[in-house]
């Protein structure tokens, strides 16, 4: 293999461990066109493309967006022909380190065969999706402020004094903070006792910024089993319907949250 | 010899709103201090009607003070971007005491 610009180690790009065991080209589809085939291991198969040990240096965003492109396009190709696949992080690079990269690749897929055979045996037949439900506060304020306390907390503001209602007001809003705050974790507590049952593994992930003046209460990502995905949607229609709340369901992915054999 | 010429004058401009913005954003923080107390005393139950009223009203009247100087200085942005800095700067600095098990 001809070395790349600078560095010149040789390396192995890694997309995913495949659940296939024979040797395969799958065609120039990866990262820069390159040549993209897998290194079988007892039953699995490392997919790679034959590269440096480094990513070229300092590529621009639209370069590198390209590139996470390839990555996902070569892990579907993956997926769709063995059907199960573990898939690895954007950037993952078997090195040298003594050895050939392949001799590192295949030590390390002998180490790990265990938990990577038993990994993949846990997720085929199964795949990804992500739900995120954002929520709409103001709604959710209103309801709290037709309730009991805050209902006549507001009557006590309109019958009292102008500077009384000042202070009362701001107490109000105090009051209606710390509910609403309460009110979102109960509502995240609810939604996932809802969503967990219909899906085998589900991941919490951090709360992304909101858009469009929704805030996201809950951002999960399920892993499901193929057959069951109607289900996870059914409830999800459910949520959807309720006052205040918006889902956002997409999928399926291959399992890229749960490829991790722990 | 030339007088000296006046460089940049919109830099001056830009500074005088930095520090107004900075001078009204302590105001507003002092308010909502006097505020926070002033609830605590309500609440407390230490205060006659007449005083919660009083009370109630001088706080209206500072807010409405602040918010017309805020807007003749056209300061408001500059208030909520310093206020919105001060809360970082919290924020790090009680994680920073978390951290250290304090």
């Amino acid at each position: 293999m001809a070395p790349e610009t600078p560095p010149p180690e040789p390396g192995l790009y890694l997309y995913a461990i495949a659940g296939g065991g024979e040797e395969v080209s799958l065609g120039p589809i990866g990262l820069e066109g390159k040549l993209v085939f897998t290194v079988p291991y007892r039953g699995l198969g490392a997919v790679v493309h034959c590269g440096s040990a480094g990513l070229y240096p300092s590529p621009g965003e639209e370069v590198v967006a390209g590139w996470v492109l390839a990555h996902h396009r070569v892990v579907e190709v993956a997926w769709g022909r063995w059907g199960v696949v573990l898939p690895a992080a954007f950037g993952l690079i078997v090195k040298g380190e003594g050895e050939s990269p392949e001799k590192n690749l295949l030590n390390w897929l002998e180490r790990d065969y265990e938990k990577l055979f038993s990994r993949i045996e846990q997720v085929r037949g199964k795949a990804e999706y992500g739900v995120q439900v954002f929520w709409e506060p103001q709604v959710m304020a209103q309801e709290l402020l037709n309730s009991g306390p805050l209902l006549s907390l507001q009557q006590e503001i309109q019958a009292t004094s102008p500077g009384a209602a000042y202070l009362l007001r701001e107490k109000l809003k105090g009051v209606l903070e710390r509910e609403l705050e309460a009110q979102a974790r109960r509502s995240f507590q609810q939604l996932y006792a809802l969503i967990k049952p219909c899906a085998a593994e589900v991941k919490i992930e951090k709360l992304k910024k909101s858009e469009g003046g929704r805030p996201m209460l809950l951002n999960l990502s399920c892993l499901v089993d193929q057959g069951k995905e109607g289900e996870l949607g059914g409830v999800l229609e459910g949520i959807q319907g309720r006052q205040g709340f918006g889902v956002r369901f997409t999928g399926p992915f291959p399992p890229y949250s749960f490829a991790n054999p722990g | 010899m030339t007088p000296p010429v006046r460089v940049l004058p919109l830099e001056e401009k830009e500074l005088k709103q930095g520090v107004l913005g900075l001078v009204l954003a302590l105001v507003e923080i002092i308010r909502d201090v006097l505020r926070h107390q002033a609830l605590r005393r309500v609440e407390g139950g230490s205060l006659s009607p007449e005083e919660v009223e009083r009370l109630g009203w001088a706080l209206q009247e500072l807010d409405r003070a602040i918010e017309e100087i805020k807007e003749e200085l056209g300061v408001g942005e500059a208030v909520r971007s310093v206020r919105e800095g001060l809360d970082g700067v919290v924020e790090g600095l009680l994680s920073g005491m978390v951290k250290d098990g304090s």
